[in-house]
């Protein structure tokens, strides 16, 4: 059942106001509690991922068997993930505002990633966190690649989304890096493309200052073993950019995650927007290395009620939340991290599948559709 | 050996090797940084460190800090100032203080020091009082600031002759840059030359009284003059400034102090004849524009009963009115600005601003959002009172 939820008809907005106002609560609660744990805990992240990243890269330099060598690739690939996910991703929500840090400010971090930190904060930190699942509006929903919805039509190619799927998730960085350029809608007429070229321009600029650095400056560090530096770097952003998107998919496109239709979040109130934020998005559980790898996205739900109070809070303030949850009767969307997964490719299989209502529908297998779980 | 010009052939022109060498420094420049800092946090490149080597008491409420800059620093000129920069309970403070020590400390053992008051309320003065030890690391700028003395600014000849004589005014904190000064002027055999007034409330109250006192001893055509406030001297007059520097019409001026007391001073110098090219001020804290704009704005309040404040756009160079019902982002938009925004509901952050003084209410709690946070949320922000806005 993937619904259209409508905020307003399940809650009053009585009930919604209250809900709103016990959510503020929580948040002011931690913003008073701010200070020097919280930037203790950033920094010694960073100290860490900047270890890591020093030592995989020398390690990648300097290997002389295949196990150190890869050895390397595996420290640079988490410093990698956990500098785009734990670091960066949280900074520039503006969660370290406060500090006054210039290192820790929301609009002039830059993170080790091809996509520019300016058209990030706004696709993602304005576009999606504001109008997160609502179809039409929030276009990290599918990222106009994948059919995740009955919304869009479905067409023969669907069937092999899970190609595209592999191909988005192994060059995760360039989607995202991309996303600001509307594809789709300069395919469809809606955006022209010299509406674009600023954004080109500065897309040109980062992307050529990340590739000149993993794939031209490092490996001529290393001289005539330049070509293992260019493959180590290489896989070390592969698996960056295989365990962002995983990450991000389970945030967002499980099977309980509901979306949204734009006449119904015209004129929401803020309770409303909590509430939409809440049915959107979902957690998974898992060890603690596993919250800093995921940059705390495990707490999805945590995250997008609250994107600017430090990720490394949500722990504390989950069961706060989950108890609201109880309380007004929500769904609190968790489970294991391996569960969740499996239900966003039931989801992405599902929806490569045509409707029930279409002639092709009559050509898949009974097995496939009972597999994705199609109605 | 691999020299730089080999690198600039004909073959590669100059903005391949500049390109390059920026991208190099780009990638390397933090990575090397965090290594550095990891040996010691005083071989940091991105930001300039010192260590904390002493700490004595001045007075009841005044203390100098003595610090050993890193290799980094490049030194001082008498008079000029560093901005000194610590966490404070997760949160980052920048003060400028004046360095009070000579030029002989730092050549000789490459020490400074800053002699610092303990502000009612200020964070940063309270905590360097109460917590900061000996041994701890502290960030400062390189020295800057255009108080020095008037030989000292065309710097090809050293010592230059002073041309003409000094006459200094310094009143509480004041004479710390004026301590460096006359101790670089002792140094190079200027000291007979200069007049010193040194103004407090109460004698207990004088910073270096005795430095002072020694050095006036030993150089007895030194004139150290003592100005209490509270004692029989009074207040410092237009009468008094002539009594005790008659040829004051012939000197250099060099007034620090509190505003009102710069001010007031210089008012009477100016009635004495001195022309004001001839009068150097520093300023410590709020410029005066500020101050007298908070004062005037006490004094108004608005027709609805919310007090009437002013915000100060310092890029736009424009000050609004505001009645506390708008927001920073609104009242800009209005003003005729165009200023970065997103989902204008404390959301995203992208029209964060930064905010140099004055407080600020957020939009939909009520809160007043912390005095020391300069980076804000236009969208969420209502100016409570006078705001200025340094990134507008």
């Amino acid at each position: 059942m993937d619904m259209k939820t409508r905020p307003h008809d399940l809650m009053t907005p009585s009930e919604l106001d209250a809900f709103g106002r016990a959510l503020d609560d929580i948040r002011q609660q931690v913003l008073e509690d701010l200070g020097p744990r919280d930037v203790a805990y950033i920094k010694g992240v960073m100290r860490k991922q900047q270890q890591s990243e020093l030592v995989g890269r020398g390690l990648i330099h300097f290997s002389l068997n295949p196990l150190t060598w890869a050895t390397g690739v595996g420290l640079l690939s988490v410093a990698k993930i956990v500098e785009n996910m734990e670091i960066g991703h949280n900074i520039m929500h503006g969660q370290y505002d406060w500090t006054n840090d210039p290192d820790l400010q929301s609009q002039h971090y830059d993170w080790d990633n091809v996509c520019d930190a300016e058209s990030w904060r706004k696709t993602h930190n304005y576009e999606h966190h504001t109008y997160t699942n609502i179809l039409g509006k929030d276009r990290d929903y599918g990222y106009a690649v994948l059919r995740l919805d009955e919304s869009v039509p479905w067409r023969p190619w669907h069937l092999v989304q899970f190609v595209q799927y592999g191909l988005l998730s192994g060059l995760f960085e360039y989607g995202v890096a991309l996303h600001e350029l509307e594809f789709d809608r300069i395919k469809n007429g809606e955006v022209k493309l010299s509406e674009k070229l600023p954004f080109l321009k500065r897309f040109a600029s980062k992307a050529r200052k990340q590739v000149l650095k993993d794939y031209l400056v490092y490996p001529l560090l290393a001289g005539p073993m330049a070509p293992k530096v260019v493959l180590g770097n290489g896989l070390a952003n592969l698996g960056r950019n295989l365990w962002a998107s995983t990450i991000i998919f389970c945030g967002h496109f499980t099977e309980d995650a509901q979306t949204f239709r734009q006449e119904d979040c015209e004129t929401e109130s803020r309770g409303q927007w909590y509430y939409r934020q809440l049915l959107g998005s979902s957690n998974f559980t898992g060890s603690k290395w596993l919250h800093i790898m995921s940059g705390h996205l495990s707490y999805q739900i945590e995250h997008h009620l609250f994107p600017d109070l430090p990720a490394h809070r949500y722990p504390e303030i989950a069961p706060k939340v989950q108890a609201l949850c109880e309380q007004y009767a929500i769904p609190y969307n968790t489970g294991a991290f391996g569960k969740q997964f499996k239900t966003v490719l039931k989801r992405v299989g599902r929806y490569s599948l045509p409707p029930a209502d279409s002639v092709w529908a009559s050509f898949v297998p009974k097995s496939l559709k009972s597999a994705f779980g199609a109605c | 050996m691999f020299q730089r010009s080999q690198l600039h052939t004909p073959h590669t022109p100059a903005w391949f090797y500049r390109w390059a060498s920026g991208l190099a420094s780009a990638s390397f420049k933090s990575q090397l940084d965090f290594v550095l800092n990891e040996v010691d946090p005083l071989l940091g490149i991105r930001r300039l460190a010192a260590e904390l080597v002493a700490v004595t008491q001045e007075t009841e409420d005044v203390k100098t800090f003595v610090l050993r800059p890193s290799v980094f620093w490049r030194g001082f000129v008498p008079g000029q100032y560093v901005a000194i920069e610590l966490d404070v309970q997760g949160v980052r403070y920048r003060r400028n203080y004046s360095l009070s020590s000579s030029q002989a400390m730092f050549e000789g053992q490459r020490l400074v020091s800053i002699t610092v008051k303990r502000v009612a309320g200020g964070v940063l003065s309270n905590y360097m009082h109460d917590h900061l030890a000996v041994g701890a690391i502290v960030h400062l700028s390189q020295a800057r600031g255009a108080f020095v003395l008037a030989n000292e600014e065309k710097t090809d000849t050293y010592p230059a002759p002073l041309h003409p004589a000094p006459l200094f005014v310094a009143a509480g904190s004041g004479i710390t840059p004026v301590m460096a000064m006359i101790e670089a002027l002792a140094a190079s055999g200027q000291l007979a030359r200069a007049v010193l007034i040194h103004a407090a409330r109460y004698e207990r109250d004088l910073i270096f009284h005795k430095r002072l006192a020694a050095l006036a001893r030993a150089h007895p055509e030194f004139r150290y003059c003592v100005q209490l406030s509270a004692g029989q001297g009074g207040r410092l007059t237009q009468a008094s400034l002539l009594a005790q520097c008659p040829d004051i019409g012939r000197r250099a001026i060099y007034v620090c102090g509190p505003q009102g007391f710069m001010t007031s001073i210089e008012q009477a110098a100016m009635a004495l004849g001195v022309p004001a090219q001839a009068i150097k001020t520093e300023s410590f804290g709020l410029p005066a524009a500020t101050r007298q704009g908070a004062r005037a704005s006490k004094e108004a309040p608005g027709p609805d009963g919310q007090k009437s404040v002013r915000v100060t756009l310092a890029k736009a160079h424009k000050t609004l009115q505001a009645r506390g019902t708008q927001t920073l982002l609104e009242l800009a938009e209005q003003a005729g600005l165009q200023p970065k925004y997103g989902c204008r509901s404390g959301i995203c952050h992208e029209c964060t601003c930064v905010k140099t003084s004055g407080r600020v209410k957020h939009a939909i709690t009520g809160e007043l959002m912390p005095d020391e946070q300069t980076h804000i949320q236009a969208c969420m922000a209502i100016p409570v009172e006078d705001v200025a806005i340094a990134s507008w």
